[in-house]
């Protein structure tokens, strides 16, 4: 059975590329720049592989940023914010409270013109914590700085412990 | 066409987009983004010389100017704020290029301008 390979022909992206939603949106901007220089003097074969390594570079550093979540200013026009940012913030909240340790953070959009969220947020915590007593501060400290640092409404927080661990 | 005047200008509006943005309250730093990073390593391999990526990344169109910018924000803002700021600030400096221009003589890629604004991170 004969494999394509993203060699065979340069021009088209191998078939499992656009999996990932993030890789296909890359990839489509990219397009959009090459197109640009396709008129552009034909460069030697040794300097077309080096750009294609360059350009392959460069897109993993982009990919390494990950997705972003777009947002609306208080004047109402739209901007983007990458997902890892938000879920920082999330993880220092957790980490706020000395004997939790953040773990996973996701987000989902309800609303995005009221730019509302749910957010899920597992975390690890010390054995002799009262966990029961800590979440309503938790979830109150995670909505406050999502809606201060981002403007999001955090519609709801489902909080999980994953673990226990040793101080 | 881009004529030789016509760089020129979109140099001179890169240049005052990068001081105003800079000095933004709330703005930690400018990013340049992966597609100006790729820009500009597309030029240099092709022998065409070329600035320093920036973090604003001016892209004409016959459709009109889309201008790329990316950055942080620093602790203590709100990023839609900064962002709306950053957004004020930039449409500003493209009005003020545009005015210096003789009247009815303004460039068509300072007629239609959108902005692309990403925030990567507080910092």
């Amino acid at each position: 059975m004969a494999v394509s390979t993203y060699d065979d022909d340069p021009t088209q992206p191998p078939e499992d590329l656009f999996d990932d939603e993030h890789l296909e949106a890359n990839y489509r901007r990219l397009s959009e720049v090459l197109s640009d220089y396709r008129t552009a003097s034909e460069a030697p074969p040794e300097t077309q592989s080096g750009l294609k390594s360059r350009i392959m570079d460069i897109v993993n550093k982009e990919a390494l940023r990950g997705p972003s979540t777009e947002l609306i200013t208080p004047k109402r026009r739209t901007y983007q914010v990458t997902t890892s940012a938000i879920r920082a913030e999330v993880r220092d909240v957790i980490d706020s409270f000395g004997d939790l340790r953040a773990r996973s953070v996701k987000l989902e959009e309800i609303s995005a013109e009221a730019s509302q969220f749910s957010v899920g947020a597992g975390f690890t915590m010390a054995p002799h914590v009262a966990v029961q007593e800590l979440i309503p501060h938790l979830r109150r400290g995670i909505a406050d700085r999502l809606h201060t640092v981002f403007g999001i409404d955090a519609a709801a927080i489902d909080l999980q412990v994953e673990d226990i661990h040793e101080d | 066409m881009k004529t030789e005047s016509s760089g020129q200008r979109l140099c001179d509006l890169h240049d005052d987009l990068v001081r105003t943005i800079t000095e933004t309250p709330g703005v930690s730093r400018l990013v340049p983004s992966y597609r100006e990073i790729l820009t500009r390593s597309a030029k240099a391999l092709f022998g065409s010389a070329d600035r320093e990526a920036s973090g604003v990344d001016i892209v004409t169109r016959a459709s009109g100017t889309r201008i790329y910018v990316d950055f942080y924000v620093a602790q203590g803002h709100a990023t839609g704020m900064v962002v709306d700021d950053v957004h004020d600030a930039a449409q500003l400096a493209v009005n003020a290029r545009r005015s210096q221009e003789p009247l009815g003589e303004a460039p068509a890629e300072l007629d239609n301008v959108d902005f692309t604004i990403r925030v990567l991170g507080i910092e």
